[in-house]
């Protein structure tokens, strides 16, 4: 069956009809015509170069369309989705028979037909306005085509973080957090198009910018790890692989009512994959440091370093390596009911339940693979700042013990009889990250190498620490360093008490 | 032929288990009565034979596919009626039976018809055109239960269809479900208004803290559960009824704890008895004593379910 046949998706349908009436279709057209003929008007009153007025326009296209797209078109998919989840009609689809592709292709097409439409109708009108000496036909296709690309990724991530909220009501906090995202793109955009690495602004679709306004601002210049490639395909290989992540999830969410998502294999791979583009363009760009050696900032240029950059760029990784970690640890930890699923399953069923990513399987393999990971992409940047071999040992095992030692605590809290608590969980982890070691750092005595020697115990003087141990700037000792692995052991081996006591339990239940 | 095959399901929300180990088959074109109180695992199960939960455990065979392994085929047949009604509040009615008919793979150029039919079908048609928010909830649970049907489901699993009908939609919806059933389709049907269940259910299904209690049809349970027969006799002559009946009863050693009276009013319970109670009426008909009524009761549905609030059965 053709996944484009939509006049049979029921998604689709259901999204048509609700957007489908002539009182909402009117507004629209009336609201679009109008900023165009006025500001058209405005610029042709007031502007005697009649290329300009057409020029102001063509700029005033280009808004609307990304308005609709990015904007628009996303709060719509966001809304439908998030009225799937509200209505529970997403269990009826759930169990009908179409094939989740068209579900997914009915649902996020279907909330934003109207915009899409709006698009294409906008990108035939641009068309001649290649005749003027500014605009080359080439940009206006490439912006179309990179504006098409930013609104599926936008439009699925929309509709994903709307159905994946667990609360009832319509709006829900992960939509919210999009919006906000959304609201900042331009400056989030600006802020990432202008600094070293050009991955989040490809992320977040501010290419776009590069083919319309050609301003020095949007400071791309096509390198990824050795090659230098068109900026298009550089946005499509950052956008791409994240929309059908978006799509898994999607598809994971019809199929697998009870389950995260995205398994611990998706999480693993999409951060990796983080961390590929991530280093990728921090290769490049120190590769090619000329081309960026100047930093531009309020209109200001100021010259940067290549160790100044190498050092912020890698303390920038080593930030993303350790929120990532926590997420991490937080995403992929079982909760007591997939757990004892888990291990109810397994005794049962063949082994081929018995592997590491299993949404009940303990998180640590999981973890750890991330750590080797994050560990394999920080090497260009501890061999280009040129870390001494111990410096970086220690700090990768400072920041894994700490990623390990937080999601050892919480497979205990989670498999524990505490886990309804949520004010346990978070008591503990601030007594354990704070209070614990400002205390003993108090009664080592009024000197501070020793308070901060032994603050490496919380993650938030840890990871201060890293940064003077990796810019080498005082000789330290290493021994704070490991003093997080005292501290991940000691959850862990909680966590495995837990694992036996759930074990017994279930041995007992099937006696 | 056996169309839902439930072998050792467990359902577990974090604490509680809603449902222990349940073992069920459910036979073609049988209607079963889903039967429980609150809290008894009936929502959970139905959740979990509908895919709409999954389960702790155990294995669940709709049309002789395993819904963890084949779940597209072996849903692609169920027809799911939740307890509430999930409707798209700004869709005209006929909108949402057409979404749901292209969901279940009818051609764009065969639903009008189809549509048509299910309004006429659910007594909606006058609301053809209304938006479902304007609905009664009465109405939704009409406008749900035709879009549950309206994929000709072999299996239907209707949670309280009947809730919030007013006396003929629910007369409207039995004969809906009776249709569906005598075309074939496997129906379980759970419900708290126990005397409409029985009118119609072939079998029930009694579910207690998440186990199974009994299971069978409701003649089957009755004697399972020891249900009763009583003999009721009102006699036109209070007074010489009650002579023919102090004697009868003496004769017969019927205890008389067994044995309510009203004035020319009788009611005997014989228990699970059924011989007894048959030789009794003969023995009344026979005596020549006038008699203004004479019925045998059982046990109704309601009474067993009361009855094993108290006592279960292997």
């Amino acid at each position: 069956m053709n996944p484009f046949q939509l006049k049979d998706n029921a998604l689709f349908l259901s999204c048509w009809h609700e957007r489908n009436r002539p009182i909402q279709l009117i507004c629209y057209t009336i609201f679009i015509i109008g900023i165009l003929l006025l500001t058209f008007f405005s610029i042709a009153l007031f502007d005697q170069t009649p290329n300009m007025s057409w020029l102001i326009l063509f700029y005033v296209l280009t808004t609307i369309q990304a308005v609709a797209l990015l904007l628009i078109g996303s709060l719509f998919a966001s809304s439908l989705s998030s009225r799937e989840r509200t209505c529970a009609t997403l269990d009826f689809h759930r169990n009908s028979p179409q094939p989740v592709i068209e579900k997914i292709i009915g649902l996020v097409l279907g909330a934003t037909w109207f915009e899409w439409s709006l698009f294409l109708l906008l990108f035939v009108i641009e068309l001649p306005f290649a005749i003027l000496p500014q605009i080359a036909l080439v940009d206006i296709l490439l912006f179309n085509a990179s504006l098409m690309l930013t609104g599926i990724f936008f439009q699925t991530t929309a509709s994903m973080l709307a159905l994946l909220s667990p609360q009832k009501k319509r709006g829900s906090p992960f939509a919210l957090l999009f919006l906000l995202l959304f609201l900042g793109w331009p400056l989030v955009g600006f802020i990432f198009a202008s600094s070293q690495s050009s991955f989040f602004a490809h992320l977040f679709g501010a290419t776009v910018l590069k083919y319309i306004y050609h301003e020095p601002f949007v400071r791309f210049n096509g390198w990824f790890y050795h090659f230098q490639l068109p900026l298009i395909l550089l946005q499509g290989i950052v956008q791409l692989p994240l929309i059908l992540l978006m799509i898994k999830g999607l598809k994971r969410i019809f199929n697998r009512p009870n389950s995260p998502a995205w398994s611990k294999l998706d999480v693993i791979g999409f951060f990796g994959f983080i961390f590929f583009m991530i280093t990728g363009f921090f290769v490049a760009n120190y590769s090619h440091f000329n081309i960026i050696a100047e930093q531009h900032s309020y209109g200001r240029y100021n010259t940067l370093s290549l160790g100044d950059f190498t050092l912020q760029s890698m303390g920038l990784f080593i930030i993303l390596f350790a929120a990532i970690g926590f997420f991490i640890g937080f995403f992929t930890v079982p909760s007591y009911f997939k757990r004892t699923k888990y291990l109810i399953l397994s005794t049962k069923k063949s082994s081929a339940l018995n592997n590491f990513f299993n949404d009940g399987a303990t998180s640590l393999p999981t973890i750890l693979i991330y750590l080797a990971i994050g560990a394999i992409f920080m090497l260009p940047y501890i061999f280009l700042q040129k870390v001494p071999i111990p410096n970086a040992l220690a700090v990768l095992t400072m920041l894994s013990s700490h990623i390990i030692a937080f999601a050892g605590f919480l497979e205990f809290f989670r498999l524990s009889r505490f886990r309804s608590d949520k004010v346990f969980f978070v008591t503990t982890l601030i007594v354990l990250w704070v209070f614990v070691p400002w205390l003993v750092s108090l009664a080592c005595g009024n000197k501070f190498e020793t308070m901060v020697n032994i603050g490496t115990l919380s993650p938030f003087v840890g990871i201060a620490y890293i940064f003077t141990v990796i810019s080498a700037q005082i000789k330290l000792p290493y021994w704070p360093l490991f003093l997080p692995c005292l501290t991940g052991a000691i959850t862990w081996l909680l966590a495995w008490r837990e694992h036996q006591i759930i074990k017994q339990k279930i041995k007992y239940s099937q006696q | 032929m056996n169309t839902v095959e439930v072998s050792q399901l467990r359902v577990e929300y974090d604490e509680v288990t809603a449902v222990h180990d349940l073992s069920l088959t459910l036979e073609q074109g049988k209607i079963y009565g889903f039967v429980g109180p609150n809290g008894a695992g009936k929502t959970s199960t139905i959740k979990a034979l509908a895919g709409v939960i999954e389960p702790t455990q155990g294995t669940i065979l709709l049309n002789g596919f395993d819904l963890d392994l084949h779940r597209e085929k072996a849903l692609r047949h169920i027809g799911y009626m939740p307890d509430f009604s999930p409707v798209y509040e700004n869709l005209k009615v006929w909108e949402y039976l057409d979404v749901f008919a292209a969901a279940y793979d009818i051609k764009a150029s065969e639903r009008p018809h189809h549509v048509e039919k299910w309004l006429n079908k659910s007594d909606l048609v006058s609301k053809r055109d209304a938006l479902i928010k304007g609905l009664s909830r009465g109405m939704r649970q009409r406008l749900v239960l035709a879009k549950t049907l309206e994929s000709d489901p072999n299996i239907l699993l209707l949670d309280e269809p009947a809730s919030g009908l007013d006396p003929i939609a629910r007369k409207h919806m039995r004969d809906l479900i009776k249709e569906a059933s005598q075309n074939g389709a496997t129906v379980l049907i759970s419900s708290h208004i126990l005397s409409e269940l029985s009118e119609f259910i072939d079998s029930a299904i009694i579910l207690e803290k998440g186990k199974l209690v009994v299971c069978g049809t409701i003649d089957d349970i009755r004697q399972k559960i020891g249900g009763e027969q009583k003999l009721i006799v009102k006699f036109a002559n209070a007074t010489a009824g009650k002579e023919f009946m102090g004697k009868l009863l003496l004769s017969q050693n019927v205890p008389p704890n067994q044995v309510t009276c009203d004035k020319a009013n009788y009611i005997i319970n014989f228990g699970n008895d059924k011989n007894t109670a048959a030789q009794f009426l003969n023995k009344i008909l026979s005596s020549g004593v006038a008699i203004e009524e004479c019925s045998i009761k059982n046990d109704t549905i309601e009474d067993i379910f009361h009855k094993i609030g108290a006592k279960e059965v292997a």
